[in-house]
């Protein structure tokens, strides 16, 4: 929680507080509006090979020395360039382009809670599902109100490690965690994302920690995304993750009994595949976003019938 | 008080002046007093637990919109392509 001063704005520096009264600037103004692959969120048991509409406005909560949208997040609202969509037209524009789901994503959906709000509110009486690509740094009340709303989330788990949340995010893990617990309870779809930057969170340790986190409090079925970094922002001088780091944090997760690890950010010849966890039949085959094949039948294994976690129409 | 007291139509003498019977001072009765006492008592009541209640972080506050944006507007792209950022 950050005090606003009267004329400054907060941490993010999209709320400011004018004569006493919290106001969002970005409300019904995102900097960047378009279709993904639900796949890029990464969402990999939601609605498959679909197209999301997937907006953000700029500003963030969390200051991550790693961001790989640091040119939105950090980026202050008079600097920036939006197009003006209130959620009616939003809504409207999802409609048109026939998405079945909307993402509140690239920065973070917290941020700009009230549009993600009054967004997903109007969008589910319209039928259409919500996603939240996030990090989960919220306190409970609104975050509960939010999932009122919300269909499936991508949350980031960004390390085990509250020195981790500290040093690198300018936050805390603790909110975090519960913000993955409350997620998960509220009975919506739940992925997690770990970014593995080298040197930072690729411990082996780090990793088991991490996975057995997911899979004790979150459950084995929650599908687990280990992301390759990308030096980018004041983390230039680190390598990009190796293929080998991933793979070695994927068979660590899968050990620790998680049914669903995926790798990310770079190309993989089964990390970016849906297996099913009794029989191990491939389900789900991926080339990056692409879907090459989809075995799935109701939500079952074709081979065993065992039921798969996700939502699937 | 004492019989002693009482000197006449319920004059009573206290410290050395005569003072109405009922009276703690002149011009105010006991009853007045009191009501005095308890309105005094309810404002403090009221003004702390204001105060307490203004004092004690929010934990939410739903933010207001703004009409202008601070930044540029652009016109509405092609939303079809795929985005450049990263989620």
């Amino acid at each position: 929680m950050c005090l606003i001063e009267p004329g400054q704005s907060g941490e993010c520096r999209v709320r400011i507080n004018i004569d006493g009264v919290l106001r969002t600037v970005v409300y019904g103004f995102p900097c960047s509006l378009n279709i993904d692959p639900i796949e890029k969120k990464p969402l990999f048991h939601f609605l498959p090979g679909t197209g999301i509409l997937s907006i953000a406005t700029v500003g963030c909560n969390l200051h991550c020395l790693n961001c790989q949208n640091w040119e939105i997040s950090q980026a202050n609202p008079e600097d920036s360039r939006a197009v003006f969509c209130p959620p009616e037209r939003l809504v409207e524009l999802c409609r048109e382009s026939r998405c079945l789901s909307l993402a509140y994503t690239y920065t973070d959906p917290i941020i700009y809670y009230e549009y993600t709000f009054d967004t997903a509110k109007l969008a589910r009486q319209a039928n259409i599902r919500n996603v939240l690509v996030t990090a989960g740094y919220i306190n409970k009340e609104p975050w509960e109100k939010l999932l009122k709303y919300v269909d499936a989330a991508n949350i980031d788990l960004k390390g085990i490690s509250d020195d981790f949340y500290v040093r690198i995010c300018s936050a805390t893990l603790k909110p975090v965690q519960d913000a993955l617990l409350v997620a998960k309870a509220s009975g919506i779809l739940v992925e997690v994302t770990n970014l593995i930057i080298p040197t930072l969170n690729d411990k082996d340790e780090q990793i088991r920690e991490l996975s057995r986190w997911v899979k004790v409090n979150l459950g084995r079925e929650t599908p687990l995304h280990f992301s390759g970094f990308t030096p980018k922002y004041k983390m230039q001088h680190l390598p990009p993750t190796s293929l080998k780091t991933l793979e070695m944090a994927r068979e660590i997760a899968i050990s620790e009994g998680l049914d669903y690890v995926y790798i990310g950010n770079v190309r993989s010849k089964e990390g970016e595949n849906t297996y099913c966890p009794g029989c191990k039949t491939l389900l789900i085959e991926r080339k990056g976003y692409f879907i090459l094949q989809n075995r799935l039948k109701d939500g079952h294994c074709p081979d065993c019938g065992r039921e798969i976690y996700g939502v699937w129409k | 008080m004492t019989p002693l007291e009482i000197l006449y139509n319920g004059v009573v003498e206290r410290g050395g002046k005569m003072m109405q019977k009922g009276k703690i001072s002149n011009g105010v009765t006991r009853r007045k007093f009191i009501q005095k006492l308890i309105k005094a008592s309810l404002a403090i009541v009221i003004g702390v637990s204001w105060f307490a209640r203004k004092a004690t972080p929010r934990k939410f506050v739903r933010a207001l919109r703004v009409k202008k944006y601070p930044g540029s507007l652009r016109p509405l792209r092609d939303i079809c392509k795929q985005s450049k950022w990263s989620g």
